[in-house]
């Protein structure tokens, strides 16, 4: 293996390890054996989902303990025990029903946008579902009923109940792939539901008689540069159009420093110049990769010689 | 020659025709998996389900060789979201819940139960070493009982008139005062369940402390009333719901040992790889014992307050218990 290549899978190995800090999941593997990229659900978002489901899977419970405390004229506890009792039976099962019959998406992970997937790439098995849901009766609903009973508890319990609260919630902070101990147990994993709209082709548009570019015009930038500019291009409603307009002046100004463009550019020629050095360095990238030549960025030059 | 030249077709550059030609199909594809998002896999008919399957080939299909040919970053991540989107839609599982709950009743739970009889016998072991201790500390001592059981007024200071009244009295207002106890009980046990088995995972040194543990105040309970000569009723009153309360902690526990064992004893797997194949098992378990919790908080209420014969207390507590054995022994086996 050649250095420049030993060079380059170091620094992908280093890009990937950035990533996963980030909470993304570089290498998920479909059963079509095309790694997919997710990103994890953040620990503020299933707090969310989860207390949204907490709040829906009382509503039944709560209905309940009403109806009888106005119909029945029942008290104190009698009332106790029919919530105890009836949120037993709506709690888990409900987390259990919702997730295998909307594949892995509760009404509140819905409302937040994040969904529960198996980490090995195959579909989410109810076994899988029914593992998780009731490691969460130990871990998140039985402590809960703790708390609220606390004062009722004597010391030690208080305080082996904060360690026990401690221990679960450090355990997702930890955890690369920000699982529970559900979740580790079951294989799972919580996922931002993917959504993408596609942005049109910059390429598609092409202008005759534009600008031409010379080959070492276009060896200076990599991949990296490239997109930073798509990006660039496809923002038509970010700040006003007056801000635009400049940010493109100044980026124009900074291309044809860097490549060394002379010819001049009309004043407000900016938005089609780009454009066209984007399609110009776009095929120039494309093919050099398709020889095996991949150009993560401007500093591709700065690699020592194969 | 520039690298703007013309290409011979359409003047587009090779990977903006790559993507001109695919895209009608990612957008139908986008379509189909919306609707499967919004309204389940069965809101398609046969022809849409087979399109969307192949139209999601070849959208995986198109993000590989996108991955390589093209530097367009709206396209890859877009293929790739949709592709995301793809697996899940085509992937779901077809399972109706009909189907998954008697598949779990007629072979899932008795298949796991079997296959951990040895950690439930080990489970019962314990709570049995855990009774016999407390009711000999008993026996030695009854201050024992404040120890293993708590203070509490049913205690060695109460008379044995008020202890065998314990035994048999119904409740003055049967639904306030059943519900509340029988929930009570209900909760102890399943808080106790519930920590067994999910404190199996910590190496099963916590299940088999709470076993012992209850094994002692049950031991010394048992032990009071045998001491005032109320032996055969104390039998009595812990038959009709204890075989099916007393076999549901220990299954629970079981399925906590059984996590523990993956933990301490992975064998030539990881452990995270070991947990989850006895989460399968121990998943059921933990049902079943949840659903015998159902039952005997039933027994309980009810069965306990209004049968106070001595030998309907007997037949209907290890009937139930016969019930579940035929269950677990039998079902699901291939004749």
């Amino acid at each position: 293996m050649s250095r420049l290549s030993q060079w380059r899978d170091r620094r992908a190995a280093n890009r990937a390890a950035k990533a996963a800090q980030r909470g993304v999941i570089a290498d998920f593997l479909p059963p079509e054996g095309v790694p997919i990229r997710l990103h994890l659900a953040s620990l503020g978002a299933r707090f969310r989902a989860q207390c949204a489901d907490l709040a829906l899977s009382q509503v039944v419970p709560i209905a309940l303990v009403i109806l009888l405390a106005v119909g029945l004229d029942m008290h104190g506890d009698g009332l106790l025990a029919v919530w105890a009792l009836s949120s037993f039976f709506f709690r888990t099962p409900y987390y259990i029903f919702s997730e295998i019959l909307w594949n892995g998406r509760t009404i509140g992970k819905r409302m937040c946008g994040i969904r529960v997937i198996s980490a090995d790439g195959r579909s989410l098995s109810p076994r899988a579902v029914v593992l998780r849901n009731l490691m969460k009766e130990g871990e998140i609903l039985a402590p809960i009923t703790w708390l609220i009973a606390s004062p009722f508890m004597g010391p030690v319990a208080v305080l082996l109940t904060w360690i026990w609260i401690g221990v679960v919630l450090a355990v997702p902070m930890i955890d690369t792939r920000r699982r529970r101990l559900g979740d580790m147990i079951a294989g799972t994993i919580v996922i931002v539901q993917p959504k993408a709209a596609l942005l049109p082709d910059l390429a598609v548009t092409r202008r005759r008689g534009g600008p031409a570019f010379l080959p070492h015009q276009l060896d200076l930038y990599g991949a990296y540069e490239l997109q930073t500019l798509e990006r660039l291009l496809q923002a038509k409603d970010i700040g006003t159009q007056m801000s635009r307009t400049r940010s493109l002046e100044a980026v124009s100004a900074t291309v044809r420093a860097k490549i060394e463009f002379t010819d001049p550019v009309p004043p407000g020629g900016h938005d089609a110049f780009l454009r066209a050095f984007y399609i110009a360095q776009r095929l120039h990238l494309e093919q050099k990769q398709l020889m095996g030549d991949r150009r993560a960025d401007k500093r591709h030059n700065d690699a020592p010689a194969p | 020659m520039t690298a703007q030249a013309p290409d011979p077709e359409d003047g587009m550059i090779r990977s903006a025709r790559f993507r001109a030609a695919r895209q009608a199909g990612w957008t139908r594809l986008d379509a189909l998996v919306m609707v499967v998002e919004r309204r389940g896999l069965r809101a398609l008919s046969f022809a849409e389900a087979r399109e969307l399957s192949a139209l999601y080939r070849h959208a995986m299909n198109s993000l590989s060789t996108a991955r390589e040919i093209t530097l367009d970053a709206a396209l890859l991540v877009y293929l790739e979201a949709l592709c995301a989107r793809g697996y899940l839609a085509v992937y779901a599982p077809q399972d109706t819940l009909g189907g998954l709950v008697s598949r779990f009743f007629r072979i899932g739970a008795p298949h796991a139960v079997r296959a951990c009889a040895g950690h439930i016998a080990v489970s019962m072991g314990l709570l049995l070493i855990g009774a016999i201790a407390g009711y000999g500390l008993f026996m030695e001592h009854s201050a024992w009982y404040d120890v293993l059981v708590g203070v509490d007024a049913r205690g060695p200071g109460a008379s044995t008139d008020t202890l065998r009244r314990q035994l048999y009295d119904g409740a003055s207002d049967p639904l306030g005062e059943l519900a509340a106890f029988a929930s009570y009980l209900f909760n102890i046990n399943a808080t106790l369940a519930i920590f067994a088995f999910a404190l199996g995972v910590f190496a099963c040194a916590p299940t088999v402390a709470l076993l012992v543990y209850n094994g002692l105040s049950l031991g010394a309970f048992v032990a009071l009333f045998v001491d005032r000569g109320l032996g055969p009723d104390i039998f009595g009153w812990l038959s009709i719901h204890g075989v099916t309360e007393l076999s549901a902690i220990c299954i629970a526990a079981a399925g906590g040992l059984r996590l523990g064992n993956a933990v301490l004893f992975p064998g030539r797997r990881t452990r995270g790889e070991a947990l989850r194949r006895a989460g399968g098992d121990a998943g059921k378990l933990a049902v079943v014992a949840a659903m015998m919790l159902v039952v005997a908080a039933v027994l309980e209420g009810f069965g306990r307050q209004l049968v106070t014969s001595q030998e309907a207390r007997v037949a209907i507590g290890w009937g139930t218990g016969a019930l579940w054995l035929a269950w677990f022994a039998l079902a699901g086996r291939r004749a």
